[in-house]
């Protein structure tokens, strides 16, 4: 199993709460709320091309507007190993933190 | 419908897209422009346009360094396969490569010569604020009725009367030349000319030593070019040193100026003071103080904020209210300094003139070379893809896209263009002499230094590159891959084809009408020369009389006297004009003249002998006698036309007065060409008078020429050794009215060679591919028991057809082009069909030689060898 980085986890999961509204600026909003920072376009395109390569997203073209030659946007969706891959990160994620009760909690508190 | 401020900068978007994956670009332009509107909403349409190109901008190193790393990359590798493949095709690419450079030496050439031909004049420092000022006067003289030639006085006057003329000075030419001396040292010299003193800051007149100020202030004052310094004063210094004119007066150098550029309208060795004029003139000199003294150049510099023809409108109402009556019907043009060069011959002009006509005659000639030129380039590429398809396939089965595609035949192109741009350049510099000499003009390689001229040079070989190599590339990556991978080349390229007949029929469409021309020009002049060369069978030398006085006639005498002495000189006569070129005229009064009805006639002043030594046949009447005391006096002899055009029906005896002399005509003589041959001949007057005779002709003998002029020349030295000894023959004067039309002959003979050669080429390229592609059938068919003859045919007749084809086209085209040129002739050859007959039929002999060569080989090959299998 591939490990995946934390940003492209946000954004798995991103794509995985939006559902059937998951695109470019959507999965952007949604990973710099979920971080509190600030990411550019570019650095989602990377991680999302990244994924797509990885085959845990596909994408599909839409038409969004209803003239004949408007524009169409460019959806994305979990795929199977999508799914598989954030369920694996989670698990992966709580092993990890599994014995260090409230570390993290006092770590927040102190800032 | 969406509104402007909707939606992002088009600019910005359409780089933005650009600049992106194509994979990505949908969405990439989809999140940008949803951003795009929401930091408009919350900070307004500025704040959003202005994130908008800070992010375009952003993207554009990156997208540099991406695009240059791989575009290297692949324009290596393109430039390897080219390289490949010019050395595997050997015929091939010489034959890309020749015609590439000599097309684009022709090109070359042609745009520095047309870039020479607009430089007259333009390094003069004011020449943008500098006129010259024509005449255009109720008589047509020349085909026109505008000259050159204004009063003495004009100058003056402008500058007088107008604060808006900076300067205005006058220039005097010397027709016929003058004799000066230094010591042993006697040149005749004709850019010999008397200026104001203000002329040499008009025309910035380059001074090495002496002060352009006050050089000319003085009468009797000339200043000279370093050439002329060299001839008289070598070694010694020329200033202050006396030059006798005519072994008359003396002139003092007061300066020494830098030679003038050969692309100066007229170029001058001496200037002198204007003022001379009058010391030399002495009482005649009030002549000059008339205004109808119309005998000078006037040029004016005009202030840098002065409107042209606001001022010329001026000048003009101030003119009519201050020249006399006669001249009422006078009026001036300002002519741009810099418009002379190219404004075709005035008469009166001081040197001889280009025309704009040529100028597109040689553009129009450099276009055709360059579409030969890209046509065979065009050709054979095309016609070499089905050898290629192999690679082409390979390429787009392992992803080229069709950019990359036409990237790489882009880059071929260029490759062979540039090789053959730099061979252009070595043979240009080489050949330049050469041709400059053929075609008479004086362009200079280095030329090609000064920068705007090699940046449109270099512009001039990308554009034949890009035009060679684009339809090509388009064609070439247009084919869709598979149906070709599977046969390994490229079936049914229908479309390649027919391009390819259309452009083997517009080269041969050039190359004939080229060829038509060239013979019609060439048997035009042939046809001037001839009927002016006609009148004068015998061998005759002329010598100039350069200046007018009793002393030199007396001389001429004794010189004539002395000549007849020698048994190798046939005769010898004194004429104001040479019988092939008379440049004067005036109005005559005759018998029966109707009110108000007006001739010019052109005027001949000669002695008893002329008529007789250049076998002028006289129709009515009799020739000028000494028998008739009379003759001197009274006695006309006017041509045909001048009896036409007076409707007399018995001329002899009539009356005829001309230039206040009244008198009578005692003779007719035959019409003979005495104007140039794109004029009709016009009235002509003849009279007995010694005045003002400008040439002396001796009529030798053929067989003892040498002798002949060796006795001329000693005699002459003897008599007047102030005076320098320079003969011509009368057809050399001939040839020299004809100059023009010669170049433009010998140009066009040139071109069409090239021409012919290029589509020659072309076409024994396109051949070779075309055998190579129909060996195995030419060997299956020969097995089978076809004939040699029968597959030659089989082979050339597409490409005959072709040929043919483009010989129908060429004929309308060439007939109506060759047709309008010899309007302006008022003698001219017939465009007889001989001409259409003969052009076709030898492009048709040439291209049937190239074709053969390569089908006859392919024919007599052995049949085991293209049919073998390896």
């Amino acid at each position: 199993m591939d490990i995946i980085t934390r940003l492209e986890e946000a954004i798995l999961i991103a794509v995985w709460k939006l559902r059937d509204n998951a695109y470019g600026v959507t999965i952007n909003k949604s990973v710099s709320r979920s971080f509190n920072k600030k990411y550019t376009m570019g650095a989602l395109y990377y991680s999302l091309d990244q994924l797509l390569r990885k085959g845990l997203v596909e994408k599909t073209l839409k038409r969004i507007s209803k003239e004949k030659a408007g524009r169409s946007r460019t959806y994305y969706r979990l795929t199977k190993k999508g799914e598989k891959a954030l369920q694996e990160a989670r698990v992966y994620q709580e092993k990890l933190w599994k014995g260090t009760p409230d570390m993290a909690f006092k770590a927040e508190e102190s800032k | 419908m969406k509104k402007k401020g909707d939606t992002p900068a088009p600019l910005a978007v359409w780089i933005l897209s650009k600049m992106t994956r194509e994979d990505q670009r949908e969405s990439v332009t989809d999140d940008f422009e949803e951003i795009w509107a929401e930091i408009k909403r919350d900070k307004g349409t500025h704040a959003a346009r202005i994130w908008y190109w800070v992010q375009v901008l952003k993207s554009v190193p990156m997208f540099l360094k991406i695009q240059m790393s791989w575009g290297a990359a692949m324009i290596k590798n393109y430039l390897k396969i080219a390289f490949r493949i010019l050395k595997r095709k050997k015929v091939f690419s010489f034959i890309n490569i020749a015609g590439l450079s000599i097309g684009i030496t022709c090109s070359v050439f042609i745009l520095l010569l047309i870039h020479y031909e607009f430089s007259y004049d333009r390094h003069i420092e004011n020449a943008e604020n500098i006129y010259r000022i024509i005449t255009q006067w109720p008589m047509e003289y020349m085909n026109t009725d505008k000259i050159t030639w204004t009063s003495a006085r004009l100058a003056p006057f402008l500058k007088e009367q107008f604060p808006d003329v900076e300067q205005a000075v006058r220039v005097d030419d010397v027709p016929g030349g003058v004799s000066l001396s230094y010591g042993n040292r006697v040149f005749s010299e004709e850019a010999f000319y008397f200026v104001d003193p203000e002329f040499l800051m008009v025309f910035s007149t380059p001074f090495i030593q002496g002060q352009p100020e006050t050089a000319l202030r003085h009468p009797l004052s000339v200043v000279i070019s370093e050439k002329a310094a060299g001839k008289y004063f070598a070694g010694e210094n020329p200033l202050g040193k006396i030059l006798r004119y005519n072994d008359k007066f003396d002139f003092q150098v007061t300066g020494v100026f830098k030679n003038i550029p050969e692309n100066t309208h007229f170029t001058y060795d001496f200037l002198a003071s204007f003022q001379s004029l009058r010391t030399m003139r002495g009482e005649d000199a009030v002549y000059m103080d008339r205004w109808t003294s119309m005998d000078y150049q006037t040029y004016i510099q005009l202030r840098e904020e002065i409107d042209p023809p606001e001022f010329q409108k001026v000048m003009e109402k101030h003119l009519v209210e201050n020249t006399p009556q006669q001249m009422k019907d006078y009026h001036y043009f300002l002519q741009p300094l810099t418009k002379i060069h190219l404004g075709g011959n005035i008469p009166g002009e001081l040197a001889q003139n280009s025309h704009m006509k040529y100028i597109y005659i040689f553009a129009g000639i450099a276009i055709l070379i360059m579409i030969i030129t890209c046509f065979n380039y065009i050709n054979l590429s095309t016609a070499s893809f089905s050898a290629r398809a192999g690679e082409i396939n390979i390429r787009k089965v392992v992803g080229a896209n069709r950019k990359r595609l036409i990237q790489q035949f882009m880059v071929e192109a260029f490759l062979t263009t540039m090789i053959a741009f730099i061979l252009a350049l070595v043979v240009l510099y080489f050949v330049m002499p050469l041709v400059n000499m053929m075609i008479g003009a004086e362009v200079e390689f280095a030329l090609l230094k000064k920068m705007n001229i090699l940046a449109s040079v270099i512009a001039l070989v990308c554009l034949i590159g890009f035009l060679s190599a684009y339809y090509p590339a388009l064609l070439l990556s247009s084919y869709t891959s598979i149906s070709h991978l599977k046969s390994g080349r490229f079936t049914g390229d229908k479309r390649s084809g027919l391009s390819r007949n259309i452009s083997v029929v517009v080269q041969f469409v050039i190359s004939t009408a080229l060829i038509v021309s060239a013979i019609a020009i060439h048997r035009q002049v042939d046809f001037i020369m001839k009927r002016n060369l006609g009148q004068l069978n015998d061998t005759i030398v002329t010598l100039p009389v350069v200046d007018d006085n009793d002393e030199i006639k007396q001389r001429i005498d004794v010189f004539a006297a002395e000549l007849k002495k020698e048994s190798a000189i046939k005769g010898i006569s004194v004429s104001s004009w040479l019988p092939t070129n008379i440049r004067s005229g005036d109005y005559a009064v005759w018998d029966g003249q109707e009110k108000g009805e007006k001739i010019l006639f052109h005027n001949l002043r000669t002695d008893y002998d002329f008529l007789d030594l250049y076998g002028i046949p006289l129709i009515e009447g009799r020739n000028f006698s000494k028998d008739f005391p009379s003759d001197m006096t009274q006695a006309y002899i006017v041509n045909e036309t001048a009896v036409r055009s007076m409707h007399m029906d018995d001329p002899v005896g009539k009356r005829f007065g001309y230039q206040q002399r009244e008198g009578i005509i005692i003779g007719v003589v035959k019409d003979f060409h005495f104007v140039p041959m794109n004029q009709r001949i016009k009235p002509l007057a003849i009279r007995r008078d010694p005045q003002d005779m400008r040439f002396i002709s001796i009529k030798i003998d053929a067989q003892h020429m040498s002798r002949a002029i060796r006795f001329i020349e000693d005699r002459w030295k003897e008599i007047s050794p102030g005076f320098a000894f320079e003969y011509s023959f009368i057809d050399e004067e001939v040839d020299a009215l004809y100059r023009s039309e010669k170049r433009l002959n010998r140009a066009v003979t040139f071109f069409t060679y090239i021409a012919l050669f290029l589509a020659s080429l072309g076409l024994f390229g396109l051949v070779m591919f075309f055998v190579e592609r129909r060996v195995k059938e030419i060997g299956v068919r020969k097995v089978l028991g076809a004939r040699i003859i029968d597959i030659v045919a089989l082979l050339s007749k597409d490409f005959i057809r072709l040929v043919l084809l483009a010989n129908l086209i060429a004929v309308p085209l060439s007939y109506t082009l060759i047709n309008k040129w010899l309007q302006s002739y008022a003698y001219r050859i017939d465009l007889s069909a001989w001409i259409f007959i003969v052009s076709g039929f030898l492009v048709l002999v040439i291209s049937l030689l190239v074709v053969s060569y390569q089908t006859v080989k392919a024919a007599t090959a052995n049949p085991v060898d293209s049919l073998r299998y390896e």
